[in-house]
């Protein structure tokens, strides 16, 4: 669906900021990336539907390259891109509006669009908020407005990046859950965060250390090879490590929350 | 010496229009105490901290800082405080005349000046070779950093952050708490406010927690783990969810290093 091949980047001041990256998503796959500010996150994301342009290097969208001028709203199209403070993203006064914003620029008839805005709404659960004003809702709903703004564009891959940074841990937890539904319902999801809780559920988690790839594999592998290095993981993970290591549970398991946790240390009857 | 909050009272709106933020909210804040303000968004974090330092004026009830009411223009130098989005507290050219910006607006000027931003920055663990750049070039994690030194370079008595790390990685965040123990060692109040409950409770000597504008807590870190009522971090969910099971654990521990001792020493004495 994505493909990186040697790409880097360096802004004009010639600061390299992305270092020979070959990255390549599978369609329907869930893949995290996950690194430190500065590591190169948001522009590596930034190159996936042509907002940026490598310095070298290629990438390629469903086959066709971002470089190329005529196709770049194509590959717009195929990518929807989420971003992480949900005030910079409203552009209606209501959320209807807001989120039939994307279509309408698309001069799709007017059945058309209310069709696409009342699934997009219905997929983010903000279905009776429909009329609200943005500037009433809280920044969860701002967040899940955003994405069905996204959505309304039918986009066949996702990318969020950093959407739940300035959220509270109840918005953080519902905004996953979409994140989620979506990509069980065939959405490609590529998910930028600092919150490594959230890179648990990924099929794939990629780590960015100062513009390279640090590592690649699934959360199990990387999120043990995180600990091994010394750094932190999710508390509860590390918690679980400890006790793997103590010889005190299974070496086998991966609990994805603290009552996975629970059920390893002391199994319900 | 103090921040004395006492049944503050505010609102937004009037008549059938009134939206009510904060209801009778009354704590304090000591020179050196590390205070955490949790609560979730909408709750009237926000409103609460722009009332320490005199940028809301209370409807009723009062806020002073160290005596003065917080509508004195000498409160905004004794309390500084660092908000959500850093972006928009950085204004100037370079990361220089930012951090110098407050310091310099009290008449600080040459070498002295250079010191005190040198120190600042110094203080936050950010390198002095970014003093040069803008500071719109640098990293979300940099940018607050950059933020706070700019607070610090005001040597405020009392230092108020706005979830100082949402947006920061892990690196960034501990650089951050070794920054705030500092501070508190050297006598600065501070108040974090915050929805990560982990990063609050490991370092705050008082917890206050409000809900829909109403202090529904206040205490230390122990007092909060053992209400049940109140949102537990996930490491005592687990605590707690072992000790109903049977295990015998300690349910208020919220450090993975306490958790692992407690479910070792369980575990073993049960295993025999």
């Amino acid at each position: 669906m994505i493909e990186l091949k040697g790409v880097s980047y360096s802004y004009p001041n010639g600061h390299k900021v992305l270092d020979n990256i070959d990255i390549r998503i599978e369609k329907g796959s869930f893949t995290t990336i996950l690194g430190d500010n500065g590591s190169g996150k948001s522009t590596l994301i930034r190159h996936m539907n042509g907002l940026l342009k490598p310095s070298h290097g290629v990438v390629s969208v469903c086959g066709v390259d971002t470089a190329s001028p005529t196709d770049i709203w194509k590959i717009r199209q195929t990518v929807g891109m989420v971003f992480q403070d949900p005030h910079s993203q409203a552009v209606g006064a209501t959320v209807e509006e807001d989120v039939a914003f994307g279509p309408e620029n698309l001069a799709l008839e007017s059945d058309e669009i209310r069709l696409l805005v009342t699934n997009a709404i219905a997929n983010v659960g903000l279905e009776c908020l429909e009329d609200s004003l943005l500037m009433s809702l809280s920044g969860g709903q701002l967040q899940k407005t955003a994405i069905a703004g996204v959505l309304a564009m039918v986009p066949e891959i996702l990318i969020f990046d950093e959407v739940t940074s300035m959220l509270d841990s109840d918005s953080r937890s519902q905004i996953i859950d979409i994140v989620r539904q979506l990509n069980k319902r065939g959405k490609t999801v590529v998910y930028v965060t600092h919150h490594m809780e959230e890179a648990l559920f990924a099929d794939r988690v990629i780590v960015l250390e100062n513009g390279s790839i640090a590592s690649d594999g699934t959360p199990r592998d990387v999120f043990r090879e995180i600990y091994a290095s010394g750094r932190k993981v999710p508390p509860h993970l590390e918690l679980a490590f400890r006790l793997q290591d103590a010889g005190m549970i299974s070496p086998d398991v991966f609990p994805v929350d603290a009552l996975s946790l629970k059920e390893e240390i002391c199994p319900s009857r | 010496m103090s921040i004395e909050v006492n049944g503050l009272h505010f609102s937004y709106g009037k008549g059938k229009k009134r939206l009510t933020i904060l209801k009778d909210v009354t704590f304090s804040v000591g020179k050196g105490e590390f205070v955490g303000i949790i609560g979730n968004v909408g709750c009237g974090k926000t409103t609460l901290i722009k009332h320490l330092n005199g940028l809301l004026v209370p409807l009723s009830g009062n806020v002073t800082v160290d005596g003065l009411a917080s509508s004195k223009k000498e409160v905004c130098r004794k309390v500084g405080v660092l908000f959500q989005q850093p972006s928009k507290q950085l204004f100037c050219k370079t990361v220089f005349e930012d951090i110098a910006y407050g310091p310099s607006n009290f008449g600080m000027k040459g070498d002295e000046l250079e010191h005190c931003v040198h120190d600042a920055i110094e203080k936050v663990g950010l390198s002095s070779d970014i003093l040069g750049s803008s500071p719109f070039s640098l990293s979300g994690g940099e940018m607050r950093l950059v933020a706070l030194a700019g607070v610090l370079s005001s040597s405020p008595d009392y230092l108020v952050l706005d979830e100082p790390t949402s947006g920061l990685s892990t690196f960034y965040k501990e650089r951050l708490f070794k920054t705030l123990e500092l501070l508190r060692q050297n006598g600065v109040g501070i108040v974090l406010v915050s929805h990560h409950l982990e990063d609050v409770l490991g370092v705050a000597d008082k917890i206050v927690c409000l809900n829909e504008g109403k202090m529904v807590f206040e205490g230390t870190p122990e007092e909060y783990l053992s209400s049940l009522s109140l949102p537990a971090p996930e490491i005592t969910v687990l605590m707690r969810e072992l000790s109903s099971s049977g295990l015998a654990v300690k349910k208020t521990v919220f450090s993975v290093e306490d958790a692992f001792n407690e479910i070792v020493g369980a575990l073993s004495k049960k295993r025999g």
